[in-house]
């Protein structure tokens, strides 16, 4: 069946990481750098399980211009039944890596980990493609994000992308009670957490101009 | 070597940006930051940064300060400046 022609977003960026607890602090710095830097992350929180899925997580990818990958996260997964690696990460940059192959004009992808020549063990495949080494700290996130995306005006400094973050490190608390809900790891969190960084962007923004000496 | 790219797109304002994430005008009220600014009849409103609808209005910046710290106890809190003085003048913001 023909399927319709995705709209891409120019500042759209799929976010590909895992949704474990564990991650939620590279997860809040992510959100915080992408949104200062202008950018809209976009997960796949917000599909549902089902014969589906996978359709719409191509739809995803298709529908941003750039994607980010982390594979920090090479552990075992040991939920029941049986412990075992998670391959969903793996597998959707093996989706955008075909998808800029097919669409280098407007597509681009973006690998990072926590630690130096991991990744060429990892994923061999890769062999070539330098990933964003980002120590597992939020600090190495905004560093890695800024030397990716380079704005033509107003590129943020990293203490200002930080200050974005705290701002919602400080707020998740409350945006989760407000919602009943106990995991950041949620579509309406996730919605919640990019406003809340827009704005806090904003505010850092009005209040370095307003910290500037009149002339 | 590094890949980068160049970012042309304009940064969104809050409103455009939460009209992208399609929240609505309510949920948009009990997030971002809080703006304690000055009325043209010498009041003081607080409102949500996004939102067009006041929250409060008081009739001292003291008052407007204190809903607003109490609205939002670990948001970001702006207040504009109604006085000049060496480090801003009116216009400009300063965190509360």
């Amino acid at each position: 069946m023909a399927r319709d022609v995705v709209k891409i977003a120019q500042d759209a960026v799929f976010l590909n990481i895992p949704y474990d607890e564990r991650f939620r602090i590279l997860y809040l710095a992510y959100i915080a750098g992408l949104v200062h830097l202008g950018l809209e992350p976009r997960v796949t929180l917000s599909i549902p399980s089902g014969k589906r899925r996978l359709g719409k997580i191509s739809e995803l990818i298709e529908s941003c211009r750039y994607s980010i990958h982390d594979l920090s996260w090479v552990g075992l997964d040991r939920n029941p039944p049986y412990p075992t690696p998670r391959f969903n990460m793996p597998f959707e940059l093996g989706l955008a890596v075909e998808w800029q192959r097919l669409n280098p004009a407007r597509y681009i992808w973006f690998a990072f980990e926590k630690k130096s020549y991991r990744l060429q063990k990892s994923l061999s495949d890769l062999n070539g493609s330098d990933p964003q080494i980002h120590q597992g700290t939020a600090s190495g996130v905004m560093r890695e994000l800024r030397n990716i995306f380079k704005r033509t005006r107003n590129q943020p400094t990293v203490p200002e992308m930080m200050s974005t973050f705290h701002t919602i490190t400080r707020r998740y608390p409350s945006i989760l009670a407000r919602a009943g809900a106990t995991s950041v790891f949620e579509a309406r969190i996730f919605d919640d957490l990019c406003y809340e960084a827009r704005g806090a962007a904003l505010s850092a923004d009005l209040l370095k101009k307003s910290a500037a000496p009149d002339r | 070597m590094t890949r980068s790219v160049k970012i042309t797109t304009p940064i969104p304002t809050l409103e455009e940006f939460g009209d992208r994430l399609g929240l609505s005008e309510a949920r948009r009220k009990s997030l971002g930051p809080v703006f304690v600014e000055r009325r043209s009849d010498g009041g003081y409103v607080v409102r949500r940064r996004g939102t067009t609808k006041s929250i409060k209005v008081t009739p001292t910046q003291r008052e407007a300060v204190e809903h607003a710290r109490e609205i939002s106890p670990n948001g970001t809190i702006l207040i504009e400046r109604v006085r000049n003085t060496d480090v801003g003048s009116r216009d400009r913001w300063r965190k509360g």
